[in-house]
């Protein structure tokens, strides 16, 4: 029972990472404040339901139901291709020469608005009712196991995915491409100012975080079983925000340990906490109040986050000492 | 077509006490946006403290002025402290602009979960004595929504005088135009923020007790939901132009209404988005361009 | 002075209003290549608008502004920038949480390492690159003096470091030509004989200079020529020394520097 729970803690850590290191790639790396991230994730979920599901029983013949009934790992690159696409078209409206508070502003419309369409048009997505039936990743192939089993293999499904985005953002964090994202971060001017195409950078940042926003999408919606407008609303952004503020926005170790304390760690430990009769949000409202202060606080007095970007030491090489002739003494500036 | 002419009125009629209530609200938060260049977004949840200050009043008093001035004054110290508190001091330890528009981002999350922590989520009820609507010409009006309209006009006129008239109004201009200049020419800029904030907090909480009165009912996120549709008039008017906030609140409110005609009421706040992002796509200073505040940065 | 040496930078008929300032209009000048220029005036002359006008960042309303023999007017900054036309500001933009040798390693030319796909793939390549560039950079630092402060974050450095720093950045990337807004501007009065020093190395290695300055003294000694602007447009040029006894000049100047000049 306890293991079932500390198992299902570990996936959910694994998959909320996921999702919080697609949103660095945004803010930590490139600086842009987006709002419409869950709606892309949610984009994603929606789309790899729709590939994976297979033809609806029920005779009122929900039409978005295409009857693909492909595998989980088809599922799984479409939500990414549909993230990537779906961030291509927000990003070349949204970060095309708008201020740093006004794509805030644009995005937050742009997730609202999808909200709207998808809660409120059945045609598309089936409405409030939601994609559901998606079974659990590779649930097939394994069905000869018990549950125990196949829990330890989701986790490692999630895992081995986390590992590889892991990896790739991590080679593009510390490539040239990264140092640009980070340079314009610091200083667009600056930036434009030593021939970077700054919109471009941009763009790229933000389609690369709509590939990881995708393809967590879709992994949460195949380990919850369903996704419809109750499991994500716009303003869940900002909690990823927040785990990324609280571990680090620059380190991808602290991103996962921010995600942890703030998107698991601090919901569970406040759901054992007994109910006031008569006052059945009042847990739920100081949870909400404890975090929006913690990262308040976070970001006065320790905005580097938990674990501080990384920046390695140049090695140097072996030169003489700097003669008398340089220009002048900096150090007695 | 006479039917539909009566409905397209009837509809209008509606924006226009939609218009009324956003018109107070876009004022209030462009205002502030034009002398602090930050977009508030805790700005909604000062309207819903305004409304639940009045709310809570009126449990105790039954006189509605003393109600307003519940309202008023909650906004006007909430947004102080916000600034005061946490902007101020963020500001000082040298945050960028992005850093403090997440704040406000914060503080509007605390507020809302203080209010639902002490006052719940259910709906709470908030009716004044309601009449019959009448007919004033096309128009079918209730007491309530002319009490809102008027109540709306007078306040508006009163902010203009202010800005064009007194001294307040004019530093107000010039802290918004070049707070540096400002500061040389004599006028505390630090002190006229304050101000600014003060007086956009009570704003923004009569405005939410005037929402309060024409939904009759309210939850904690009444000003969350409501805050981007006051940002979408803002945008569609311009920053900083009170008349482009009046104009923008009236074509954002009556569109509103009016495409509920068309199509599902549940859209209806989704025109007012839809508006918001063609507006930044298009003409993103507004129609009543600020030459003081870039919207487009010239990269 | 002889006047057959090729030109590098053409303003012609250059225009910008804003609303109702006339900021810059009509302006016309030309830079020799590999020269110093210094572009002086009264405050609320147009002189940072007309840096803003030539790098991209402001489009004029009208004029042709022709760089290296191609019109460059209406293209964005960054693509003048990439043409080999730099530019600074008047507070020194160095990337903050950046190191003082990761600034320098994007100042580099990057010859299309900064791609995505190279991220992953061709990294020796990449990694081979990087070492030249470190080196040349730590090089460029030692000259700069700021070899010591590589590795610190170069929102930590005074304000002098962060203007050298800038100028160390220049000399990585190399262009044909750079604009410098006020360089001594929030720096040290003491530094300015590094900076002088920084302009005539940039120069020496073939750099052509605009120079934005109040401090009459020091265009004097940096300056190998000068354009007064005025009132949005270009009123004089020629050598400090012919300038000084100037007319429109010294009207120009009446209750700003006169004493100076």
């Amino acid at each position: 029972m306890i293991v079932n729970y500390l198992e299902s803690l570990i996936i959910l850590s694994a998959i909320l990472s996921l999702l919080t290191m697609g949103l660095n790639v945004r803010w930590g790396w490139a600086g842009e404040f987006d709002l419409a991230y869950y709606a892309i994730v949610a984009f994603g979920a929606y789309f790899g339901g729709v590939l994976q599901l297979p033809h609806s029983q029920e005779p009122s013949g929900l039409g978005w139901i295409l009857g693909l009934n492909l595998p989980f790992v088809v599922g799984l690159l479409g939500g990414a291709v549909i993230g990537g696409v779906t961030s291509l078209v927000v990003g070349a409206f949204a970060l095309k020469s708008l201020r740093g508070d006004y794509l805030s502003i644009a995005t937050v419309a742009f997730a609202l608005v999808a909200w709207a369409f998808l809660s409120q048009l059945p045609g598309l997505f089936n409405g409030f009712n939601g994609v559901y039936g998606m079974q659990q990743p590779f649930a097939d192939v394994f069905k000869n196991l018990d549950a125990q089993t196949y829990a330890l293999i989701l986790f490692a499904i999630c895992v081995v995915i986390l590992v590889i985005v892991y990896v790739f953002l991590e080679m593009m964090y510390k490539s040239p491409f990264g140092r640009t994202l980070r340079a314009i971060r610091e200083d667009e001017f600056a930036s434009a100012a030593f021939g970077r195409d700054v919109f471009r950078c941009k763009l790229k940042a933000y389609v690369i975080g709509g590939v990881v926003a995708g393809i967590g999408g879709v992994l949460f919606a195949n380990y919850l079983g369903q996704w419809n407008p109750y499991t994500w609303a716009p303003i869940e952004t900002f909690l990823l925000y927040g785990a990324i503020f609280i571990g680090g926005q620059g380190n991808s170790r602290g991103i996962i340990i921010g995600s942890v304390i703030l998107l698991v760690l601090i919901p569970e430990v406040t759901r054992f906490m007994p109910q006031v009769p008569g006052k059945p949000d009042l847990f739920p409202a100081l949870r909400s109040m404890v975090s929006a202060v913690l990262v308040i606080l976070v970001l006065r007095y320790r905005p580097q986050g938990l674990l501080p970007e990384v920046h390695p030491r140049d090695a140097g090489d072996r030169a003489p000492a700097p003669t008398a002739q340089t220009a002048g003494s900096a150090a007695n500036v | 077509m006479v039917h539909f002419i009566d409905t397209l009125l009837a509809a209008i009629g509606f924006g226009v006490v939609t218009s009324a209530v956003l018109a107070l609200s876009t004022v209030a938060v462009g205002l502030q946006f034009s002398v602090t260049n930050i977009p508030n977004f805790a700005h909604g949840d000062i309207m819903t403290a305004g409304a639940y200050a009045a709310y809570a009043t009126g449990l105790v008093v039954s006189n509605i002025a003393i109600q307003a001035l519940a309202a008023i004054v909650a906004g006007g110290v909430i947004a102080y402290a916000l600034n005061k508190g946490l902007l101020q001091p963020f500001k000082r330890a040298g945050a960028r602009n992005i850093m403090l528009v997440i704040i406000t981002l914060s503080f509007s999350l605390l507020l809302q979960n203080g209010i639902l922590a002490i006052f719940g989520g259910s709906e709470v009820f908030y009716k004044l004595p309601i009449s019959a609507p009448h007919h004033y010409g096309p128009f079918l009006f209730t007491n309530q929504a002319l009490l809102i309209i008027v109540a709306a006009a007078v306040f508006l006129i009163g902010v203009r005088a202010v800005l064009k008239y007194t001294k307040f109004g004019k530093a107000q201009r010039a802290v918004s135009d070049n707070p540096e200049l400002a500061q040389v020419r004599g006028i505390n800029s630090n002190r006229i923020i304050d101000l600014t904030w003060l007086w956009a907090g009570a704003m923004a909480g009569f405005s939410g007790f005037v929402f309060a009165i024409q939904v009759g009912a309210f939850s904690p996120t009444l000003g969350f939901t409501f805050l981007f549709v006051v940002f979408s008039a803002s945008v569609v008017g311009g920053i900083g132009h009170i008349y482009g906030a009046m104009l923008g609140a009236l074509l954002i409110g009556c569109g509103m209404e009016v495409s509920a005609i068309w199509i599902s009421g549940d859209f209806k706040q989704a025109v007012a988005f839809i508006a918001l992002i063609l507006t930044l796509l298009f003409r993103p200073s507004g129609l009543f361009p600020s030459r003081i505040r870039n919207v487009v940065e010239a990269i | 002075m002889s006047d057959d040496r090729s030109v590098i930078l053409e303003l012609r008929g250059v225009t910008k209003h804003f609303g109702g300032v006339r900021a810059v209009t009509d302006l016309d000048f030309d830079v020799y290549d590999h020269e110093v220029l210094g572009l002086i005036g009264p405050n609320g002359a147009g002189k940072s608008t007309a840096i803003d006008l030539i790098s991209g960042f402001r489009e004029p309303d009208s004029g042709v502004i022709k760089f290296d023999g191609e019109e460059i007017q209406g293209w964005r900054a960054h693509r003048v920038a990439a043409r080999g036309l730099v530019r600074t500001f008047q507070t020194a933009r160095e990337w903050a949480r950046l190191t003082v040798m990761d600034n320098m390693l994007v100042a580099a030319p990057q010859e299309g390492r900064d791609k995505i796909w190279k991220s992953v793939f061709s990294r020796p390549s990449l990694r081979a690159a990087e070492e030249r560039d470190r080196i040349r950079a730590r090089d460029l630092l030692r000259r700069f003096d700021l070899y010591a402060l590589r590795d610190e974050y170069a929102g930590n450095l005074s304000g002098g470091q962060k203007r050298l720093l800038e100028f160390a950045r220049v000399a990585m990337l190399s262009p044909r030509m750079v604009l410098l807004d006020e360089p001594l501007a929030g720096v040290n009065p003491r530094l300015q004989v590094n900076i002088l020093d920084a302009i005539k190395g940039l120069n020496d290695t073939g750099m052509a200079i605009i120079l934005i300055e109040h401090n009459l003294p020091f265009i004097d000694s940096s300056c190998d020529r000068v354009v007064v602007m005025a009132e949005g447009t270009d009123i004089a040029s020629g050598l400090m020394t012919d300038l000084r006894s100037s007319r429109a000049v010294i009207d120009a100047y009446l209750g700003e520097v006169a004493t100076n000049v």
